[in-house]
């Protein structure tokens, strides 16, 4: 049990809301521009260390402060995030350009996108990540208590296990934060719409359950994956017409 | 010398083959192309019931096209009218490979010589007509059973 992995676990809170929305009430898109200038001032220049737990919840509550204001009321379903998890992420791509960013407060409310408004991690505004980009993010569970000890975690789509893992978590540590670098961590980029669920189960504070939207932004059909499929697609319509279509043959030709 | 009249077909008939199953091997891998360029482009949420509706639709399509799609025309002019002597033609040579340790002991036998007729159908060696004459006299028509040989058409083998 190392501590990469007891952090891990700890982390997972933050990565449900990654991946991941919240329960039944949700803040409102609208949103003035005063407050989206406070958010986004508090995206960072540069990218943070690693293991910058304190800055990251430093910058939580920099980030709730500036949400006070807003309104909260119902907007959808189509993200959920259940448990006394939350944190914030920063999206950017290969350029170093922030793209998308997103809060979930921990306290039942959506998680809330920092970057243009409005509920976050939905099928209409899902999380934006490029496929060659990082992704910053500090998560928590709860914020200011014991984390979850005994713990397991996984991470799926679709019913299909993407990542999974748990950790006795003996000193009971409660909150991660670090970078994601896609670029190295994926094989090649693609683009897709992923739908992805997450969860993680302790023995003493329950559980802290997601489902969300994420989009991965890359090149389309020009990746390696696009072009795969229109070799396939084209692949399979040629056979189609030249190779499958019915025939007449003159009966008893030579 | 007698007039062959016996026709095996009727001239300019056709018949449709149908290929359901490289329908739907093609229908595959155009389900799967489908699939894969519709998450790409994010027309769909990528989701493991998602691809399979869209594989199922490819070898749906792929199988319906080799079934039932319409067929395309026979190639070339129909072949005339095949007679009993058109055969003998097509066969004469039959039995001109056949290997020398395997030529028939007594050259005039008429038996004999049908019964190679039967077995060996490919490409005559011209060199070697010693046997040629012994193949079956037209007028008699004696060369049904090389006929099996011929190919149905061209529409390529190993057909499903």
């Amino acid at each position: 049990m190392g501590w990469s992995r007891v952090r891990t676990g700890v982390a997972i809170g933050g990565l449900v809301l990654l991946v991941a929305g919240s329960p039944a009430t949700a803040q409102s898109d609208e949103i003035d521009q005063s407050t989206l200038d406070a958010l986004r001032a508090e995206v960072p220049e540069g990218e943070p260390g690693e293991d910058d737990i304190q800055e990251g919840d430093d910058r939580f509550g920099r980030l709730v402060a500036a949400l006070g204001e807003t309104t909260i009321v119902d907007i959808s379903s189509s993200s959920k995030l259940e448990g006394v998890c939350g944190g914030w992420a920063f999206s950017f791509d290969e350029d170093g350009e922030l793209i998308d960013s997103a809060i979930a407060l921990g306290n039942g409310a959506a998680p809330f996108d920092t970057f243009e408004g409005g509920q976050a991690f939905t099928a209409d505004n899902p999380f934006q990540v490029d496929t060659r980009g990082l992704v910053m993010y500090f998560g928590f569970m709860p914020r200011n208590d014991e984390g979850p000890m005994d713990h397991s975690w996984s991470i799926t789509t679709s019913g299909i296990s993407l990542d999974e893992g748990g950790d006795p978590n003996e000193n009971g540590d409660n909150r991660n934060a670090g970078i994601v670098d896609l670029a190295e961590d994926l094989p090649f980029p693609f683009s897709a719409k992923v739908q992805v669920s997450g969860e993680l189960t302790s023995s003493n504070i329950g559980q802290c359950i997601g489902e969300g939207h994420v989009e991965f932004i890359g090149n389309g059909l020009t990746d390696p994956v696009g072009l795969v499929g229109l070799a396939l697609l084209g692949g399979g319509l040629f056979g189609l017409l030249f190779n499958a279509r019915p025939a007449q043959t003159w009966r008893g030709a030579a | 010398m007698s007039t062959p009249t016996r026709t095996t077909f009727t001239p300019g008939e056709t018949e449709t083959k149908k290929h359901p199953v490289r329908g739907f091997f093609w229908g595959l891998m155009l389900g799967i192309g489908i699939a894969i360029v519709a998450v790409v482009t994010k027309l769909v949420t990528l989701s493991l019931t998602m691809v399979i509706v869209l594989v199922v639709v490819g070898v749906v399509i792929g199988t319906l096209w080799g079934a039932f799609a319409p067929a395309k025309r026979p190639k070339g002019e129909p072949p005339p009218a095949r007679t009993a002597g058109a055969a003998y033609e097509a066969s004469r040579f039959d039995d001109f490979d056949r290997p020398a340790s395997e030529e028939p002991a007594a050259q005039g036998d008429s038996a004999a010589s049908e019964d190679v007729d039967d077995k060996h159908t490919t490409a005559p060696d011209l060199g070697s007509g010693s046997a040629g004459g012994a193949g079956g006299d037209p007028d008699t028509g004696t060369t049904s059973g090389s006929d099996g040989g011929d190919s149905a058409g061209g529409d390529g083998g190993g057909d499903d």
